[in-house]
């Protein structure tokens, strides 16, 4: 074989037409990775650069088709073929090692990229062996694989076709496959309500979110579905292409395309059970669309809870996607026939216990759940299992984002969960502390704003968040900060002078009680948090801060958030207020025009028209106190209207 | 001994090859058959390209279907031949030498020995792009005896070349003759006359006729007649060519009916031809 492989690729590079398709393939890789290597001089964004670089992937793709097919069909149409195929399992052993020739041509053209990346990787200097590993699988899916499809569909198609049906294939296998078809689904869908996603997705074998900011916390998709979904095309089309190059009657070669079938079976059936993928794109059932068509609807429902939660045990397994079995102990002071949950929707419930493991009934609309007490006393504990995923705080293998504000697990009582006004989740958050003690099974570090012990995060808390990826822990005296790995930190790093900003503010915006830093947790939010939360994605529990960066402004309005009681009647007004006081030049600084005609600042008008009226000192003091003040359940408009 | 035994082949419904059954033993065979006979069918059921409908094929007692070392024992040539046209003589060679297996210690002195039987030597280092047709073709029949093969089978050798290179063909096959079968299969008469030890001639998917030259020839005893082109044909006769001589045209025909006319010796064209036209 070796012998075979080394006349090979002396054919093909002797070959000019491959030999220039291949000189002209490398520069144009080349002149792309070079160019984007100059550009991540500058933003120095390693992410952006390893994106960038998997963009190869379609032009990797259609050349090895191209190529494939090429140096398949030539030799067929040399009439070299029959003489060839009466050796001893010759047309196998031909095939076979021209197969392998162009698998070696790919090796050295995935390094290709590789190098690029890794030179990336050193000159970031951020010593991250899982981004290595990353940066390797990636290239390995996008590239390799990728490339390894198209020789597939190359070989076949050289194979079967002639010609013109081998390029008209070859064309429509590179539209289908390309993002350039993306709108088509989309304007079916919007437009005539078809949904042909689930029929495009299946030749989405190349990256996804590769236009959408990257998301730091996650990298780029490389999850379990992806490699299913591509191992079952090789499979598929590497069985039919051993079945035509070799005699039926090889049995061993039968043998290996029939269990190449079945992996390809099974690697579609696992294709079909993906769990909680990161898709960016506008399928209904991916990313932000999920929630945004479903909550368009009026199914959102709010009803306080008549029991509180005194502790949760959950013990959550986390591969493609969210397992938990949580047993919640309740603090009820009458017996109730009812039990009001919050859990996001897509986790479906297997079974609802009681203490003596007996079933509970239960009934699920959306959200909401009503469990059923079947009996004359207390339930005091109820153990839930489920599983399941949101398209938007995912829980997988790659990396993990359930902040605590999101009902992954469920919360006490009715809760509106999302502000379709905004297209934003609302932060859900108790006002007091219960008990946590969970267990996570999963390949990766996670992190949380609980105590932890190997595995186990325990302790007292408004809500457990978890978090897992690209992300790292560093203490800054009694801040303990979790940032993402990827992103850079500005040079002045405000948590080490964070008393100094706060007291600052302290007249203003901490009322009576003066914030303790004492084990504070401060999360550094993704871009998916930061775009889909309220407030810019800042969110405060008494334990732990949401920011998407370490600004001045984000840390304060973190950690003054932490007096203001959660309320979405009051959103409008808190906005101004944190702008007012945390970016006032700006504030104040919109021209006159704007301030009148563009009506996203109508509300801002009003605002301003009060401080000029009533004075800066006074609108900003009865703002501070509405806000924090629970019992002042007026909108943000009757308030500034009352205001005087 | 090479044994085709009640062959059957079929495309799809068309039945190409009917109950054929021939033996090979060491030596040169002719293959005749106008075009459609069924030769390339047969010839590639022998080197296992095509499976059977029914029948077999035998080697030495043992069926060659999908057996590998006998498979490994045939060197072949197919009608259309082509080769790696950016790889020289060597390296083109060298290739059929991997895959049919022969130990590399081996390879270099049987490469030498192949171009020397078929003359091209002093072209191992010349790339195949830059020999002529018939160079190419020699190469093929290099190709076909890499290995020593016992069976070798060339499938229309001769079509397409010039005389030259026609001679040159038969005193090839002539010198590779020793201890092997050697089928060729062609539908020029001409070709098999002075090599072949056996001719078969066959016709739509049948086997007509299996006999040396001279017992070809004789099935047109007293058939081959020489007439002048003016007189009245006989619808009988058949025409197996015109010819001119002393300014007058004449007719070489045969018939199987006693006719008064000039009778002719009968060649191997003449019986092939009342064979396949049951004359």
């Amino acid at each position: 074989m070796n012998g075979l492989i080394k006349n090979n690729l002396k054919l093909f590079f002797k070959t000019k037409y491959l030999l220039f398709s291949f000189l002209l393939f490398i520069a144009i890789i080349n002149i792309f990775l070079a160019a984007e290597f100059y550009n991540y001089l500058i933003h120095e964004d390693i992410l952006y650069y390893l994106g960038e670089s998997q963009r190869l992937g379609i032009v990797y793709f259609v050349f090895f088709v191209f190529i494939s097919y090429e140096y398949c069909v030539k030799n067929k149409n040399d009439n070299l073929l029959e003489s060839i195929s009466v050796t001893s399992n010759g047309k196998f052993f031909f095939y076979i090692s021209k197969l392998i020739t162009l698998v070696i041509i790919i090796l050295i053209m995935t390094l290709n990229i590789m190098i690029y990346n890794y030179a990336v990787y050193f000159l970031k200097e951020i010593n991250l062996w899982s981004f290595v590993k990353h940066i390797f699988l990636n290239n390995l899916l996008n590239i390799f694989l990728v490339s390894l499809t198209g020789i597939c569909i190359g070989t076949m198609a050289a194979l079967k076709l002639k010609r013109f049906k081998a390029y008209f294939l070859i064309i429509l296998l590179t539209i289908l496959i390309s993002p350039i078809i993306e709108f088509v689904p989309y304007i079916l869908f919007m437009g005539f309500g078809i949904n042909i996603y689930p029929l495009m997705n299946i030749l989405d074998i190349l990256p996804p979110n590769l236009n959408w900011v990257s998301e730091s916390l996650y990298g780029l998709s490389i999850e379990p579905y992806r490699w299913n979904l591509i191992i079952f095309w090789i499979c598929l089309l590497s069985s039919a292409i051993l079945l035509n190059v070799s005699s039926k009657k090889i049995k061993l070669i039968n043998y290996i395309s029939y269990i190449l079938v079945i992996l390809s079976i099974y690697n579609f059936y696992s294709y079909m059970n993906s769990g909680s993928i990161v898709k960016k794109d506008y399928n209904p059932i991916n990313f932000t669309a999920f929630d945004e068509l479903y909550y368009s609807n009026e199914v959102q429902r709010e009803e306080k809870a008549n029991f509180t939660i005194d502790s949760y045990d959950m013990k959550i397994k986390i591969d493609r996607q969210l397992k938990n079995y949580v047993t919640i102990t309740l603090n009820e002071t009458d017996v109730l026939k009812g039990y009001k949950f919050t859990l996001y929707r897509n986790y479906d419930i297997k079974e609802i216990l009681d203490k003596d493991n007996n079933p509970l009934e239960f009934k699920r609309h959306g959200d909401y759940i009503d469990v059923y007490n079947p009996a004359d006393e207390k339930l005091e504990t109820i153990q839930i299992e489920y599983s399941g995923y949101s398209p938007v705080f995912y829980s997988n293998l790659q990396g993990v984002l359930l902040p605590g504000c999101f009902p992954y697990y469920p919360i006490e009582g009715y809760r509106r969960m999302y502000l379709k006004e905004q297209s934003s989740y609302i932060p859900i958050i108790r006002d007091y502390t219960v008990k946590f003690n969970i267990s996570v099974e999963s390949a990766l570090d996670i992190y949380s704003n609980l105590k932890n012990e190997g595995k186990r995060y325990y302790g007292e808390a408004q809500a457990a968040t978890l978090m897992g990826g690209f992300i790292n822990e560093k203490k800054y005296e009694d801040v303990t900060f979790y940032g993402l790995s990827l992103e850079e930190l500005p040079k002045e790093n405000n948590l080490l002078r964070i008393d100094e900003i706060l007291n600052q503010y302290k007249s203003v915006l901490f009322k009576d009680q003066y914030t303790n830093f004492k084990d504070m947790k401060i999360f550094q939010s993704t871009i998916t948090l930061s775009s889909k939360l309220t407030d810019n994605g800042i969110v405060s529990f008494q334990d732990h801060i949401l920011t998407y960066d370490l600004s001045e402004e984000c840390l304060v309005q973190g950690f003054a958030q932490k007096n203001i009681p959660y309320d979405v009647n009051k959103l409008k007004v808190k906005k101004e207020f944190f702008d007012y006081i945390l970016h006032k030049e700006r504030f104040i600084n919109i021209s006159k025009s704007e301030l009148e005609n563009n009506m996203i600042y109508k509300f801002r008008r009003l605002f301003l028209e009060k401080i000029n009226e009533l004075g800066e000192d006074y609108v900003i003091k009865k703002t501070y106190y509405y806000l924090t003040d629970e019992n002042d359940t007026r909108d943000s408009e009757l308030f500034i209207r009352n205001l005087n | 001994m090479l044994e085709v035994i009640k062959l059957h082949k079929s495309f799809k419904k068309k039945e190409v090859l009917k109950n054929v059954s021939l033996e090979f033993k060491n030596g040169i065979y002719g293959l005749l058959g106008p075009n459609g006979a069924g030769k390339t069918t047969l010839i590639r059921c022998m080197v296992n390209l095509y499976d059977l409908n029914s029948g077999s094929i035998e080697y030495c007692g043992s069926s060659i279907n999908g057996n590998n070392d006998l498979l490994s024992n045939i060197g072949y040539l197919p009608q259309k031949f082509g080769l790696f046209k950016e790889l020289t003589v060597y390296e083109n060679l060298k290739y059929f030498c991997i895959l049919k297996k022969i130990y590399k210690s081996r390879m270099d002195d049987e490469i030498k020995n192949c171009l020397i039987s078929v003359n091209l030597e002093d072209r191992i280092s010349h790339k195949v792009s830059s020999l002529s047709g018939g160079m190419i073709r020699r190469l093929g029949i290099a190709q076909a005896i890499l290995g020593h093969p016992k069976i070798i089978i060339f499938d229309e050798p001769t079509a397409g070349l010039d005389p030259e290179e026609r001679i040159r063909f038969k005193n090839i096959v002539a010198q590779i003759n020793k201890d092997r079968i050697i089928i060729i299969s062609t539908h020029i008469v001409e070709d098999v006359e002075a090599s072949c030890n056996k001719i078969i001639i066959m016709n739509e998917g049948r086997v007509l006729k299996y006999g040396s030259s001279e017992e070809i020839k004789s099935e047109a005893n007293g058939k081959v007649y020489e007439v002048e082109k003016n007189l009245n044909a006989d619808e009988y006769w058949y025409v197996e060519k015109s010819f001119s001589r002393n300014e007058k045209t004449f007719m070489r025909i045969l018939s199987n009916k006693k006719e008064n006319l000039k009778s002719l010796e009968p060649t191997i064209e003449d019986g092939y031809m009342c064979i396949v036209k049951g004359i």
